[in-house]
């Protein structure tokens, strides 16, 4: 059993999970602002969250780090930059004010992300019973 | 679990403040419906609406909402004649306030819902968050 290959199915549901989080982050504050004047709602870029499993499954080939130039200094670690974007995306109705927010498609956005949460967190679930299984003790 | 969920339950707490913020100015408005001037010819009660703006909270980034501050309803008020009010001008007319019932009903109807918008927005972020701790108690 190769277990590194596994282990990227836990780091694929965390990217998701961190996708999902961010998302609800941001239907959180299109509907606190749901009634604020020339407000337009925002959503997570999905082309920046392909970005972001695309280069999860793509070896990482030297990475950036930061340059010594003497032996004393501390080699540093560069912060992992997640590519995760949101960008504004107006519903379907704009009122008079310039407010792009309505709120029932805001809580159709709630509802499939609570559901595609939940889905993630049963494979992720499924993933950890399996690896327990795999390491039970021989009866 | 990253943070964006408690950025998520933030922003809803904001929103619910200032929703909480608009049925109060409503409330106000339709109390003195019927405020007149105690002066010959003076002003009446005069309508209050709240301005929403973004904020960003700083503990968390997330981008809530706030009452920025309220204004005064500059549209004219009606008049009614009643030459023995105390309020009446020297024609015999009494300027009364503002005010529309059914305007601040609808207003009311309106904060509500998005009261309750924000109120699905906790619910779910915090069944999200319940989700992951049930990694720890069930694995």
């Amino acid at each position: 059993m190769k277990l590194p290959s596994d282990l990227s199915v836990f780091q694929m549901l965390n990217s998701r999970l961190n996708m999902l989080e961010t998302r609800q982050k941001t239907v959180a504050e299109n509907v606190a602002n749901a009634n604020t004047a020339g407000y337009v709602p925002n959503d997570v870029d999905m082309a920046s969250f392909e970005r972001v499993l695309e280069r999860q499954n793509t070896p990482r080939v030297g990475g950036v780090s930061v340059r010594t130039t003497h032996s004393g200094h501390i080699a540093g670690t560069a912060p992992a930059v997640s590519d995760l974007r949101t960008s504004a995306s107006p519903d379907s109705e704009v009122t008079m004010d310039g407010n792009a927010v309505v709120v029932e498609e805001q809580m159709l956005r709630l509802n499939q992300i609570r559901t595609d949460f939940d889905t993630a967190m049963s494979l992720y679930q499924k993933g950890l019973s399996l690896i327990r299984l795999a390491a039970r003790k021989p009866e | 679990m990253s943070a964006d969920l408690y950025s998520a339950l933030s922003a809803a707490s904001t929103g619910l403040r200032a929703q909480t913020v608009r049925i109060r100015l409503a409330a106000e408005n339709v109390a003195n419906a019927n405020s007149t001037s105690d002066t010959p010819g003076g002003d009446p009660y005069q309508r209050r609406i709240p301005v929403f703006r973004e904020m960003v909270d700083r503990e968390t980034g997330a981008m809530g909402v706030q009452v920025f501050r309220t204004v005064d309803d500059e549209s004219d008020f009606p008049v009614r004649y009643d030459p023995n009010h105390p309020a009446a001008d020297e024609t015999g007319h009494v300027k009364l306030p503002n005010v529309s019932a059914l305007i601040e009903m609808a207003d009311i109807r309106e904060a509500q819902r998005t009261y309750e918008a924000n109120l699905n927005i906790v619910e779910g972020s915090r069944a999200m968050i319940n989700r992951a701790l049930d990694l720890l108690r069930r694995g």
